[in-house]
């Protein structure tokens, strides 16, 4: 019991840390071309990434299948190619927790990205320096305090992903339950001991986390 | 050599000019709202025009129809704002040094440190904007663009937000560097005695069209418009009907309706009686006559008598409000604290004035 404990804990952490590397990288530059930037469809694009922020995550899970599962429009190619499918692994529920907690980084990123000065980003481009040196030297340090708050919130939200998790990567005992369906498990199968630890320590372990987050980012803010 | 020639349109606002720059140090005058840092920004490439093109030393910032738009970062322009534009997540050094890239570290040390002498800003070096003056940030924001060795030097009222002592030492400071560096400027003022100090060459802005340029003589003793009079405090500008013409004394007398007097000034070749015309006296310019003293000089009969209405004391000078007429005052006089003083004036003190030949400036007839 204790090591199916300490295994979903430990996926629920694994898949949650990945997802939220995912989302700095891809979110910050997604955010940048949001917040700076004028194409065709940016406002198509914003409101299709926002969306699993608003729609039930069964939902956002139902569209994921759709798109990567065996038959799905991405999905059937992989298939083909490498006879390899997401769907039912742990990496299906780091997909899941992606586009879930995305909209987060997305939303704290773009605002703070759009509230640097443009007089200090033009005035670097006059002082010689430019687009990638200036984000990292100028726009990237005076966002920072926004992007911290996008990551802390990503990570909190990844790692309470329930619904969509289950839609794509299924409750296999051992290989995909993470802490959240665990305890759904538990507590629907009336194993309410297995239920109360599983909780105590989930809780625990997000409260630590977000006392490290906050002493984390004061230091770096 | 800086070749402007601009249209850019902005909501309500438009923006139209076309401008040939040779000398070192030309500042841009205008009102609010005039275009003045407009035009700044499209030189550095901050802005694009809707038509035209860009020069500068021959080379091509901006060309609409060959679709040239030079990126802000080849332009080699320094850029100094009137809000303090340093990053403030850096020192002062490492504001300064970033406008030295390409270079060693070093090499990049030694210039910076030779440019925080130059700039008084010594012992500043590891502290961050928030921890100096508005003046010594300003210092440093001219550091950080000279440092880069720019072409061209565009300033946006730098000096703007300062008080009155650290702006006239940092006008200094710039005249020093012009001297010494031998870079063109662009210097961007609604502070006519800021225009004064520092130009060689004056243009003068309003509403997104140039009204004069030219030098500093140019501009405040021969306005070419309405405008550029008042600008420049010429105050005394009266809209007269010409009712008698003398070309071969070389004067002529007009009418002026709204004041109740007649002038006598001097003739422009092509005025016919009847026409309308514009002139202005600078109130430094009028004279209070003593009682008994005579003034020497052309007077042409432009003597009144009136009645001081009103004193205003400037600190360095006081401004007198003279009436002859119906209005509430005709005259804007000025006089030093000196003269002043040695006239012994009161308000509703009966005096006459009169104004030198030389002092009156026909304005051209607007386009």
């Amino acid at each position: 019991m204790e090591e199916s404990v300490f295994f979903s804990l430990r996926l629920s952490l694994q898949v949650a840390a990945v997802a939220t590397v995912l989302i700095v990288l891809i979110g910050t530059s997604v955010a940048y071309f949001l917040a700076r930037k004028d194409f065709r469809g940016k406002e198509l694009l914003d409101i299709l990434l926002t969306l699993p922020l608003v729609l039930p995550p069964t939902v956002t899970g139902y569209y994921l299948i759709l798109l990567a599962g065996r038959n799905g429009l991405v999905g059937k190619y992989i298939f083909h190619w490498t006879g390899w499918n997401i769907m039912f692994t742990w990496y299906a529920a780091v997909l899941a927790s992606f586009f879930v907690a995305l909209p987060l980084m997305l939303k704290t990123t773009r605002a703070a990205i759009e509230s640097v000065d443009q007089n200090l980003i033009n005035i670097s481009y006059t002082l010689g320096h430019g687009e990638l040196k200036t984000f990292f030297k100028v726009i990237l340090p005076l966002s920072k305090k926004g992007m911290v708050a996008g990551t802390i919130l990503s990570f909190a939200r990844a790692m309470g992903e329930f619904g969509a998790t289950l839609m794509v990567a299924g409750n296999i005992p051992g290989r995909t339950d993470t802490m959240p369906i665990a305890i759904y498990t538990s507590a629907s199968s009336g194993d309410w001991s297995t239920a109360n630890i599983m909780v105590i320590f989930f809780t625990l372990v997000s409260g630590a986390f977000l006392y490290i987050a906050n002493k984390l980012s004061k230091k770096i803010i | 050599m800086i070749e402007v020639d601009i249209a850019k349109s902005l909501g309500n606002f438009s923006l139209d000019l076309s401008l040939n720059l040779q000398k070192d140090l030309t500042v841009f005058f205008g009102p609010s709202g005039s275009g003045k840092s407009v035009t700044l920004q499209t030189i550095a490439g901050w802005m694009e025009p809707d038509s035209g093109t860009i020069r500068v030393n021959g080379l091509v910032y901006f060309d609409k129809r060959r679709g040239v738009n030079l990126p802000i970062h080849r332009r080699r322009i320094g850029y100094v704002l009137q809000e303090p534009s340093l990053f403030p997540h850096m020192t002062l050094f490492e504001n300064i040094a970033y406008g030295a890239s390409g270079l060693s570290s070093g090499e990049r040390k030694r210039k910076v440190f030779q440019m925080i002498e130059r700039m008084r800003l010594k012992g500043l070096e590891n502290h961050f904007p928030f921890q100096i003056s508005g003046g010594q940030k300003q210092r440093g924001a001219l550091a950080r663009a000279l440092v880069a060795s720019p072409l061209l030097f565009l300033l946006d009222e730098p000096f703007a937000s300062l008080d009155n002592p650290v702006r006239e030492k940092l006008r200094l400071d710039l005249l020093r560097i012009i001297k010494e560096d031998n870079v063109p400027f662009i210097f961007v003022t609604h502070d006519v005695e800021e225009a004064f100090v520092l130009a060689e060459e004056m243009v003068v802005l309003n509403e997104g069209r140039v009204e004069q340029t030219g030098n500093k003589e140019d501009i405040f003793y021969r306005p070419q418009t309405h405008n550029v009079a008042k600008f420049f405090g010429a105050k005394n500008i009266f809209r007269g009907k010409i009712a008698e013409i003398h070309p071969e004394e070389g004067e002529m007398t007009a009418w002026v309706e709204q004041k109740g007097f007649k002038a006598v000034i001097p003739y422009r070749k092509g005025t016919v009686v009847g026409e309308w015309i514009t002139f202005c006296i600078r109130p430094e310019e009028i004279m209070i006559l003593k009682e008994g003293k005579p003034i020497k000089g052309n007077l042409q009969g432009n003597v009144f008598k009136g009645e001081i209405v009103r004193i205003v004391e400037r600190g360095a000078e006081h401004t007198l409000f003279f009436k002859q007429g119906r209005d509430d005052y005709d005259f804007e006089i000025s006089l030093s604290n000196l003269a002043y003083r040695s006239l012994h004036l009161r308000e509703g003190n009966r005096v006459s004035v009169a104004f030198k030949w030389e002092s009156i400036w026909l304005i051209p007839q607007e386009k």
